[in-house]
């Protein structure tokens, strides 16, 4: 017992030393700068926690538990341990994550449509830049089931709220806006855990597998023991799990933003070549089946007209894309069951198909009756923001001829500003009066226009705010 | 030479940017202004001198943007909404927020860079002057020391804005600090919309470049 008494001590410093460490880093970096809101809350949360283990540790060394109780303190710590690593990742991501270093007026604006749409004012997405190149939905769930855990052990541990999500962009993307669009996707993957979505469609494809699996055909053809079924569910429903998240992510980005999001995917698809074409992925649907999808909600959406005048290469490839029937999926399933593999792939991509009707509602339903689509401010806007751009002026209070002012939303702003960097970029080059060369010029003026953006996204959330709107 | 005055600056901001005679101020959120001027409000990025270990600035040298020039004066962002409560206090508790203040505070005899909250274009027959606004002035906070826009130009203005005073002084995002004044070139004009100058366009308070 004495060992073990010794184990829970020196537990306990190791444990006191990183809590120290991890508060002082926090702190010293937050001195000098400025966070979303947002990240305040994240950063005051790792605080709390790290008050509380501190608290619940100091105790435990100053008062030895007694000799029952050794295991079970032993136990919490190997909980708080992992809850440290946990916290000692996000510490360091929220702390480089100011202001400055993430597209800050596009992440209020961010959060400012969240509420809107989920009518809650708690709903918070801290946006962090990631070390990835990728933009992803930083998975919390664990986090808070931990922080759930730990709260019911520690006194005063905080409980990671579920309205929290966490966005991840590439860090070396700050100052860009319009390939930041994809956080608009993102913002969906947390749409789709707050409208809780997942569960429902993993109880119907439960249903829905089971039919498949007992087909007396199937049963013919594979012999594989219970454990090897189990296996497969688990493999179907992870898939067409992910497929699901990730198409309604999609929708939700086409339908909030407009093509905008269409755009700034296929950017990202040049950094970084994807192979998918055709082919389903473990973690995602094809890219050509993703496109597919876009370019029908663009055309519901009332996209077509627009894209037409502005961008018809690009609709051409989206009307191809609506084309293609054959998709394949590229992971296989286990090994037991390769004689019914071609089947269960067409199985998984009918039953996929059925589910993003449903999904197309869903979306739909959590949009509400209210919700008013991009395309009508972009209509009344598109020409005015194109001819402000062109001109190297901030789109954000915008004169017609005949006199008539306006204030382009963001979505409009996104939306214009793409169709320009794509197609309009020169005739702002050429009134640029410089010694540079003309790649020179377009890089320091695509950077000029992320700016321009940056501060008429901002513009208009400060109209907004001062009842200008 | 003329002095705009505040019905000519109006007509002006109402033609579209097409127009050769078109001004833009961009966000205008009081839209009453003085007969013969506009003002201008502290925007959200600031330049601080902070103490740094560059030896020493060479100006027009070809080595000059080396060893961290570039990013001196150091970039500091201070959002807008941050130092004034227009998210009420009770609703940042309601979402879970504690309120920080933002405002950046200027110590005596110290200065700083700092853009404007307006986005401005002057036309092309047209030049500005910005002036620190009396208050201000009577506190000795001075805001420029480059005061003259030249016709064509658009971007955020940048302030040097200094502290002549014996106490600190702070600085609080969003609210009018200057008052530009805008005159009109008599005689020819450049007829078509230029843009010149590495400043140009600029959001945030650059840091200097010395092109010979």
């Amino acid at each position: 017992m004495t060992e073990l008494v010794g184990q829970v001590r020196s537990e306990a410093f190791c444990l006191l030393r990183l809590c120290d460490d991890l508060t002082t880093f926090i702190r010293s970096g937050r001195t000098k700068k400025t966070y979303l809101y947002e990240t305040e809350g994240l950063l005051d949360h790792i605080l709390q926690s790290l008050k509380a283990i501190e608290r619940f540790v100091r105790n435990a060394v100053e008062e030895p538990p007694k000799d029952e109780l050794i295991k079970s303190k032993l136990r919490d710590f190997g909980e708080i341990k992992k809850g440290l690593s946990l916290l000692y990742i996000l510490a360091k991501q929220a702390i480089d994550s100011d202001s400055l270093s993430i597209p800050f007026s596009l992440a209020t604006f961010l959060n400012h449509t969240v509420r809107q749409l989920l009518k809650s004012k708690r709903a918070s997405l801290v946006v962090l830049s990631g070390s990835s190149l990728m933009y992803y939905k930083y998975n919390i769930k664990a986090m808070r089931d931990l922080t759930r855990y730990l709260s019911a052990r520690i006194e005063g541990y905080p409980v990671l709220g579920e309205e929290i999500g966490i966005l991840m962009f590439p860090y070396c993307a700050a100052r860009e806006v319009l390939v930041n669009c994809n956080l608009f996707h993102e913002m969906g993957h947390y749409i789709y855990e707050a409208v809780r979505l997942e569960e429902a469609f993993r109880n119907k494809l439960v249903d829905k597998l089971a039919r498949f699996f007992t087909d007396p055909e199937i049963m013919r053809k594979v012999e594989a023991p219970l454990l090897a079924w189990r296996a497969l569910l688990n493999y179907v429903l992870t898939l067409m799990s992910r497929w699901a998240d990730e198409i309604f992510a999609d929708i939700f980005a086409v339908r909030v933003l407009g093509p905008a999001f269409h755009f700034a995917y296929r950017e990202i698809e040049h950094i970084i070549p994807t192979t998918t074409g055709r082919n389903f992925s473990e973690t995602h649907p094809a890219d050509d089946y993703r496109f597919k999808i876009h370019a029908r909600w663009l055309q519901e959406d009332g996209w077509d007209e627009s894209l037409k005048n502005n961008a018809a290469d690009l609709l051409h490839q989206l009307r191809k894309c609506q084309e293609i029937k054959n998709f394949t999926i590229g992971s296989k399933p286990p090994s037991y069951f390769e004689p019914i593999e071609q089947q269960l792939n067409d199985w998984m991509l009918k039953e996929f198909d059925l589910m993003v009707t449903e999904i197309e509602s869903k979306v739909s339903d959590t949009l509400g009756s209210d919700f008013q689509k991009p395309i009508e401010d972009f209509r009344r806007n598109h020409e005015l923001v194109i001819s402000y751009l062109g001109h190297g002026v901030v789109p954000s209070t915008c004169y017609d001829i005949s006199g008539n002012k306006s204030h382009p939303s963001p979505t409009t702003v996104l939306n214009s500003a793409f169709l320009f960097y794509l197609g309009g970029m020169d005739d702002l080059l050429g009134k640029v009066r410089s010694k540079l060369s003309w790649i020179q010029k377009r890089i320091a003026y695509e950077k000029r226009l992320n700016d321009w953006l940056g501060k008429a996204i901002e513009d208009w959330q400060i109209l907004l705010k001062k009842g200008k709107l | 030479m003329s002095v705009l005055s505040s019905s000519e600056i109006r007509k002006r901001l109402e033609k579209t940017i097409n127009d050769p005679q078109s001004l833009v101020i961009t966000p205008l959120l009081d839209e009453e202004f003085d007969y013969d001027a506009v003002d201008i409000r502290l925007g959200c990025y600031f330049r601080l001198p902070a103490i740094s270990s560059i030896k020493c600035i060479e100006p027009y040298r070809e080595s000059h943007l080396e060893g961290g020039v570039a990013h001196y004066p150091e970039l500091v962002h201070k959002p807008y909404g941050r130092s004034e409560e227009t998210i009420p206090k009770k609703e940042l508790s309601e979402m879970g927020f504690s309120e920080k203040d933002g405002t950046l505070v200027l110590q005596p005899q110290h200065a700083v860079l700092a853009s404007t909250l307006e986005y401005i274009k002057l036309p092309a027959d047209v030049s500005g002057e910005i002036l620190t606004k009396s208050s201000w002035a009577r506190y000795f906070i001075s805001i420029a020391s480059a005061p003259w826009i030249h016709p064509l130009y658009r971007g955020c203005l940048t302030l040097e804005i200094t502290n002549l005073g014996n106490i600190p002084v702070a600085l609080p995002v969003g609210e009018p600090i200057a008052q530009l004044v805008f005159i009109k070139i008599e005689g020819e004009t450049e007829n078509q919309d230029v843009i010149k100058g590495s400043y140009a366009g600029a959001i945030l308070p650059e840091a200097p470049t010395f092109r010979g």
